[in-house]
This record gives structure tokens, C-alpha cells and sequence, in this order.
């Protein structure tokens, strides 16, 4: 762990440029400069169209080069982190309490998989410092501060990813906002974003063009030499989440060749588990 | 003069024999019985001198006023009121109103004809080879009594020919073979037929008592519940492999009637198995009036609020506690995380173990405890988290403490975990009938059957540490670790699929053996007769785990602690 001041010429150079930069920061893994930094935040309380969003997104892009920033919190902010671990990107945590005190707990694990792959986890408190929820909404700013821009999926309206967004907006960083259904309690605060002009994105590639980044095609090497029944899923599966059952009776297949497909597919990345036994396929 | 009569004690799943002296003397009047007795069993004096009285027979008359009644040995605490029959035969003969001397048609000569001529025996030789077990009512009749098959299996091992016994547990007692056992219906009767006044024929144990599944009817049937395929399929390893199950699913999923319907697609019981269920039955008090034989596999769904000596069993004198009258069949604990934690805890060595003992400053006893555990709990406190339908209230930190309360160890022994979704209306009325239960069972016992061999040591299996309470049946759940080793080996495709999954999934090396031994029996369930094995097993029992079986097994493992959000 090191500590970094504003002084440093270590510290980031975008973080320096914001209105009320801290004046030291404590790093733990590997903070080397970052092409392109950007945020992904939402709610703690994700729904399946959230884990999908951010499963999609997160996945490609890394893919194109991007650094993930977010808040290692549960819901949202933890599966970015780990969509951009498991496509061997980098990513990095802001704290909200010191670095050995990390918060949630259950989140630990990832943390320390984050500093091993090259990532780096980020607090502006000292190591000990427990967690006060007041320091969670003053790290907010850190995290919309390290990125080019802040890239909000499902909020709700009272929601940290707000202030996230609000303090991109200050400190004139882009923001992006994944659309969700009027009725959902989950996309209020999203839509709302929209509404004051936020900007809407529904592929990957609208943050991309926004960045100036040119796409990279990653072809999955995975998706060759599917079996029958594989492509006949995923094909199900493009359209929208299914459960087993559901899969099992569309395509004729018996429910246990569908769970092994499955299996197989998801461990080559193919299809995410949404829990509850459904399944979706990953653009 | 002083009487001899045995009777019997249950201690645990396991009876003693019991001599029950009765010494009539001249004496200040007195009526003592002496030997441990409960309150119940002190309570007889009452019920046999009316008894006694009511049936025509004089209690103590002149100047023989003082009795003593000791129940030997003397250490063992005597419970119930099954000495009731012995004490009042004990002092009907040794207040010599009814007399030993007497010749006796003898009984086990029953089946010659009367033309024939029967031996004759003296009554106090028959006495010494009879066990008497009874209640009485004041009027003399005999009431149905708790515990008996343990007596009967004792007295055969005694090699006491002839039991005494109230009518109305004849059948649970006849199911010991090679037994004289006589009904009786009151102590009236009894006198009578010991004197040669009427004649009492012995049942001989019942000859056609089998295990018939095909015609039981069970309360639900898997063929009633439209949809869940893909947990009636995980059910379906778990009833063949005997592996534990975790369900986790809004309320209204139908996890409960799935639990329900589990007991109708495993396979049906052994002749061993069902004299083991019926003794714990027997002994618990539990087989009602015209039931004598436990041939369905039990199914027992305690309360959250059981507590843990409930549970596992317990007392003064220890009764068998829930899971082990759920033995050889289910053990269903709804609401998983509203039990408390020490009654969870105390499950963790029964689950292992496949026993119970059960220790206390009289000693310890072990009861038999091999079920299969169904458990099923909401995905947080509300019920709703993940539902499609209704939105969930609760805070993360809440449904993280919520699923805490299910300890890591516990969880461990739990090879399946299973999210049941809420099936949607429209599909409840699908057209599709769904597969019964019957045709399940096959798959199911094949599977065992499979198994069986396996474990057999004929076939190089190793039996486990079971104590003889338990018969060795073993099922792939029960794999030690050298056993998973030996019979669950799998090709190079697999290695390499399980390899991703581990750093995908990031699976311990506990979830690593589990999907091992749920893959074992999912590859049993699709094995098919190979006609290059012997006759004698007709399926290959080491064949390796095809890389489908690992796929799917991987599918089963625990999800609770992984991404929760």
C-alpha cells in the first residue's frame, strides 16, 4: 500500500482537475495512468435487466480497452468489477473506509482478486478508518473523478449512483445512462438523468463513439463449434432471459441435456446465470 | 409363594428382559412395586387389584396380605403400563389362584388337529417360557400397548417361544417370525385359557407382509405438479443418490408440495428397512390403532420452533427425536433460516454419521438417523427477492443476514441447492401432463440398485463406520473421500471442464467432491445394461463420469454465497 499526495506526480492527473481533489490518496495494487477510465455505477438492488446491461456493457467495453472505475459496493458496482476481471481487463475499487477495513465485507475476495489482476483499490482515508456513511457519499466524487465519464445503470431515485452522476456533471465529466421502463422502481432515477439530459445509451458502442475509442471486434472463439442444441439455445436466449424449463420446452431438448448446455455455455461465456435459474445470452 | 414372569423394557430402539417377581406373604397389609417404577407403572396397584377383582379372582385373601412386586434388574428405569398383564399374573399365581401345578395343553403344537392327542405340560413350565405385555383396564381388558416389536425381537433372541399380548397388537408383533403369540382381550380370557377352560389358537407370524409400492397411495404424486421440471429432475438425483437438498424460492413456488411429493419416488423399502422404521414407530408410540407395519417411507416435517432436543432426540429416559423417526425417508424442514441456529448445529453429526447418540447421565443411546434432508427456505425476509411479479423490500444488509444464518458447515453437507422460481399461472394449465411418479421410481431404483452393488464388498467396495443400528445399505451421497476417488473418476474432457468451472465459478475443494458425487449418481441414473458385465451386476460399476453428468452436476452446486447481488 502506498500513499500518494496531490503533490505526487504519481497522482492522477484527471482526479487533480476536479473541483475538490483529496489531498492524499492511499493505493493499494497498481495505479499506473489509465487510457480510458470510466465509471460504472447503479443501484445495490440490481434486477435481472441490470445484470444483463451490465454484464453486456462492462464485458465489451473492456474489451475495447477501457479501465472500469467503481465503488466495490454490492449490486451493480460489484458485477462491473467482475464482468471486468473475468474478460481479463482492469478495473479499480474506491473506498469509502480505509483500505483495511474493506466494505462490504463479502466483497473482499474481490478485492483482493482486483489487485492481483493488475487493478488497484482506492480510498482517500487512512487504512484504519471504519466505515462512516457519510465518507461513501464524499468518495462518490473520487469515483466520477478518475473516469472520463460515468455510466449509470438502474438507479433508483434515491441512489448513490445520483450523486455520482451529479458530481461527473460538476466536475464536466460525460455522462451515460442506460434506459430502463417507466414503471420500474429501478429505472427512476435513470430515466430522470435522461430527462435533464443526460446521455442515452443502448449499445456499447454510443460510449465508445462519445470517447473517442475505436471498437475492437473481438471475435469469441467461443461460439465456434457450437453444438446444435447450443446454437439453438443461445438463439432462445438472444431474444430475452428464459428460465431451464422454458429452454428445455422451446427446444424439445430433455431438461437435463438443457442443464449441462448450459453449464458449458455459461463457462465459456456464452450465457449469464441471472439467478433463479434463468439464463441469458451475452452479446 | 413367589411368582416369575417375564416381561420386557425398551431402552432406546432396544428391549431387556425383565423378570417381574411377585412374593405374596403374611404381613401387615401392603402393596409395594419396587425396581425403578415410573409414575405409570406405579399406578398398576390400582388398575390390577380392580382388574383382578372384576375378573371373578380374589386379590390376597386371608391372611397373605403383603405384597411385593420387584421389577428386575432393578437398575432400569421401568416405564408405561405394559406390567400391567405381569404383575397381575404374578399375583394370581403366587396368591396360588391360579396354580402351577396344573397341566397345561401345551401351545406350540397348535396346528394338530383335536382328534390328536396333544401333549401336556405343566402351567409353570409354560410360564417360564412366555412373555407377558399388557395394559389393563379396570374391568379387566386389555388396551393397546406401545413398543411391542422390540419386545417380540427380544424374546425371540431369548428364545422365549410364547408372547401374551393384547389382541390389538397382534399384527405389529407377528411380524417377528417364528413366534407363538397369543391375543388376548382381557386378563378373564387369559386365566381362562391358562386354566384349559377355553383355548386360545396362537398367530403365528403373518406370512405375506411385503413392501408393495406400486399399489400405496401417496399424498401427492409428481405427476399432479404441472411445471418445475427442472426441480423434479434435481429430486430425482437427490432420491437417487440420497444427496440432501436446499430449495430457495418465493413463497407460493411450490417448494413445500415438491417436498411433499419426494417420498413417492423413493425407492421402495427393503423387508430390513421397514422392520427398523416399525421398531422406531413401535417404540415412539406412533403406529396408530390398525397400523402395524411402517411400509411407506416416513416423511416428517417438524416446526421452525422445534426445539433441538425435539429434533434429535432426548429425555429422561431418550425418545427418539424427528430425524429419527424420519429414518430412511425424509426429513423437511420449511423455512430453513427461521430454525434456531444450536437446533441446525445439532443436525451436522446425525447428517454425517447417519446416527444419533444421545447421551445422558444414565448412559447414551444411539439412535438410527440416515434420511434424506429437503430443506427450503425464502430468498430473503420478505420472500420476493429476484421474483418477477412482486417487489422486494428488504435492504441488501438484510437478506445477507438473512442467508448468514444458515452456517457454512451446515450448508456443506447440502449436495444440491436449488432456486424455485414461482411458476406462472398460464403454465399450471398446460396440457403437457407431466411424468408420474411411478415411472420416476424406476429410474430411481435402478440407480440404487446400482449403487448397492457398488458398495457391496464383493464388488471392492468398503462399508463405512455404521454402527449396527443402521443396516449398510450405502448410497453415492454417503462417498467418503478415498471412495470418491476410486468410483468417481472422470475422462480428460472432464478434468478440463471441471478445471474452468473451478476458476470460473471459484468452487472450494468440499463443492469439488460434491459435484463429484452428484455427477456419480446422475451418470447411475442414465447407466444401461452392458451385457459384457456379469450377470450378477448387469451395469459397469466404475465406468468413468461422462462429461454431460459434470456439467450438469456443476449446475447443482451453491449459489447462496455466491453473488448475492
Amino acid at each position: 500500500m502506498q500513499k500518494i499526495t496531490i503533490n505526487d506526480k504519481n497522482f492522477p492527473k484527471l482526479l487533480k482537475k476536479i473541483p475538490n481533489p483529496p489531498k492524499q490518496i492511499y493505493v493499494a495494487g497498481d495505479l499506473k495512468e489509465q487510457k480510458y477510465p470510466l465509471a460504472v455505477v447503479g443501484t445495490r438492488k440490481m434486477s435481472d435487466y441490470g445484470k444483463q446491461t451490465t454484464a453486456h456493457f462492462t464485458k465489451e467495453l473492456v474489451q475495447a480497452g477501457i479501465t472500469i472505475i467503481s465503488g466495490l459496493a454490492l449490486g451493480i458496482d460489484g458485477l462491473a468489477h467482475k464482468v471486468a476481471l473475468e474478460n481479463n481487463g482492469q478495473t479499480i475499487a474506491v473506498l469509502g473506509s480505509g483500505l483495511n477495513n474493506i466494505y462490504p465485507k463479502i466483497h473482499q475476495n474481490l478485492a483482493k482478486k482486483i489487485i492481483e489482476s493488475a487493478g488497484a483499490i482506492i480510498s482517500e482515508y487512512p487504512p484504519e478508518t471504519p466505515s462512516y456513511q457519510s465518507n461513501f457519499i464524499e468518495r462518490n466524487r473520487l469515483i466520477s473523478g478518475l473516469s472520463l465519464g460515468v455510466l449509470v445503470i438502474e438507479a433508483p431515485e434515491k441512489s448513490g449512483a445520483l450523486i455520482t452522476a451529479r458530481e461527473a456533471i460538476k466536475q464536466k465529466r460525460k455522462v451515460f445512462v442506460i434506459p430502463g421502463r417507466v414503471y420500474d422502481r429501478n429505472s427512476q432515477g435513470a430515466n430522470e438523468l435522461i430527462k435533464n439530459g443526460a446521455q442515452l445509451v443502448s449499445d456499447p458502442s454510443d460510449i465508445l463513439k462519445a470517447l473517442k475509442i475505436k471498437p475492437v471486434f473481438v471475435k469469441n472463439k467461443n461460439q465456434e463449434n457450437l453444438s446444435i442444441l447450443e446454437k439453438n439455445l443461445l438463439e432462445i436466449l438472444f431474444a430475452r432471459e428464459n428460465h431451464i424449463d422454458e429452454l428445455s420446452q422451446k427446444s424439445g431438448a430433455k431438461i437435463n441435456e438443457v442443464i449441462s448446455c448450459l453449464t458449458n455455455m455459461e463457462i465459456k461465456g456464452l450465457v449469464k446465470n441471472l439467478g433463479n435459474g434463468k439464463y441469458i445470452a451475452i452479446k | 409363594m413367589l411368582a416369575k414372569i417375564y416381561s420386557a423394557v425398551n431402552e432406546g430402539l432396544d428391549s431387556r428382559l425383565v423378570e417381574v417377581e411377585a412374593d405374596v406373604s403374611s404381613g401387615f397389609p401392603l402393596f409395594e412395586i419396587v425396581g425403578l417404577p415410573d409414575k405409570a407403572v406405579n399406578e398398576a396397584k390400582e388398575r390390577v387389584r380392580s382388574a383382578i377383582i372384576n375378573s371373578g379372582c380374589k386379590f390376597l385373601t386371608g391372611n397373605k396380605k403383603r405384597l411385593i412386586i420387584n421389577l428386575a434388574p432393578a437398575d432400569i428405569k421401568k416405564e408405561g403400563s405394559i406390567y400391567d398383564l405381569p404383575i397381575a399374573l404374578g399375583v394370581l399365581i403366587a396368591s396360588q389362584e391360579i396354580s402351577l401345578n396344573e397341566s397345561f395343553l401345551a401351545s406350540s403344537e397348535s396346528s394338530l388337529t383335536s382328534s390328536q392327542v396333544r401333549p401336556v405340560k405343566k402351567l409353570g413350565d409354560t410360564i417360564k417360557d412366555s412373555m407377558f405385555i399388557g395394559e389393563l383396564s379396570l374391568n379387566g381388558e386389555l388396551r393397546h400397548a406401545k413398543g411391542i416389536l422390540p419386545m417380540v425381537l427380544l424374546a425371540k433372541q431369548k428364545n422365549i417361544k410364547n408372547i401374551y399380548l393384547p389382541k390389538e397388537n397382534i399384527q405389529e408383533a407377528s411380524l417377528v417370525e417364528g413366534m407363538n403369540i397369543y391375543p388376548l382381550e382381557s386378563l378373564k380370557n387369559l386365566i381362562a385359557h391358562l386354566s384349559n377352560q377355553i383355548r386360545i389358537n396362537p398367530v403365528k407370524s403373518s406370512t405375506s407382509w411385503r413392501s408393495d409400492p406400486y399399489e400405496k397411495e401417496y399424498e401427492s404424486d409428481f405427476g399432479y405438479i404441472k411445471g418445475q421440471e427442472f426441480i423434479k429432475r434435481a429430486l430425482e438425483i437427490a432420491a437417487a443418490g440420497g444427496h440432501n437438498v436446499l430449495m430457495i424460492g418465493p413463497p407460493g413456488s411450490g417448494k413445500t408440495l415438491l417436498a411433499r411429493a419426494m417420498p413417492s419416488i423413493l425407492p421402495s423399502m427393503t423387508k430390513k428397512e421397514i422392520l427398523e422404521v416399525t421398531k422406531i414407530y413401535s417404540v415412539a408410540g406412533l403406529l396408530k390403532q390398525n397400523e402395524y407395519l411402517k411400509n411407506q417411507r416416513p416423511f416428517r416435517a417438524p416446526h421452525h420452533t422445534t426445539s433441538d432436543v425435539a429434533m434429535v432426540g432426548g429425555g429422561q429416559i431418550p425418545h427418539p427425536g424427528e430425524i429419527t423417526l424420519a429414518h430412511r425417508g425424509i426429513l423437511f424442514l420449511d423455512e430453513l433460516a427461521h430454525f434456531k441456529k444450536q437446533t441446525l448445529e445439532s443436525l451436522r453429526q446425525p447428517l454425517e454419521d447417519g446416527e444419533i447418540s444421545v447421551a445422558r447421565a444414565r448412559g447414551s443411546i444411539s439412535f438410527p438417523a440416515k434420511f434424506i434432508l429437503i430443506s427450503s427456505m425464502n430468498p430473503c425476509p420478505c420472500g420476493y427477492y429476484g421474483d418477477t411479479e412482486k417487489q422486494c423490500k428488504c435492504g441488501a444488509g438484510e437478506i445477507i443476514r438473512y442467508r448468514r444464518k444458515i452456517s457454512g458447515p451446515f450448508l456443506d453437507r447440502v449436495d444440491l441447492h436449488l432456486e424455485v422460481p414461482r411458476v406462472e399461472i398460464d403454465k399450471l394449465m398446460g396440457e403437457k401432463v407431466a411424468e408420474s411418479s411411478n415411472e420416476i421410481r424406476k429410474r430411481v431404483e435402478k440407480a440404487r440398485q446400482i449403487q448397492t452393488s457398488r458398495f457391496n464388498k464383493k464388488f471392492g467396495g468398503s462399508a463405512t463406520k455404521l454402527s449396527k443400528t443402521v443396516s449398510k445399505t450405502m448410497a453415492n451421497a454417503e462417498m467418503t473421500i478415498p471412495q470418491i476417488r476410486k468410483f468417481c473418476q472422470i475422462d480428460e474432457q472432464g478434468e478440463e471442464l471441471l478445471k474452468q468451472a473451478i476458476k470460473k465459478f471459484t468452487l472450494s475443494a468440499r463443492a469439488y467432491h460434491r459435484i463429484l458425487k452428484v455427477a456419480r449418481t446422475i451418470a447411475d441414473l442414465s447407466a444401461t445394461v452392458n451385457p459384457a458385465i456379469s450377470k450378477h451386476t448387469r451395469f459397469d460399476l466404475v465406468d468413468k463420469i461422462k462429461t454431460e453428468h459434470l456439467a450438469e452436476a456443476i449446475q447443482y452446486r451453491a449459489k447462496i454465497t455466491e453473488e448475492i447481488f
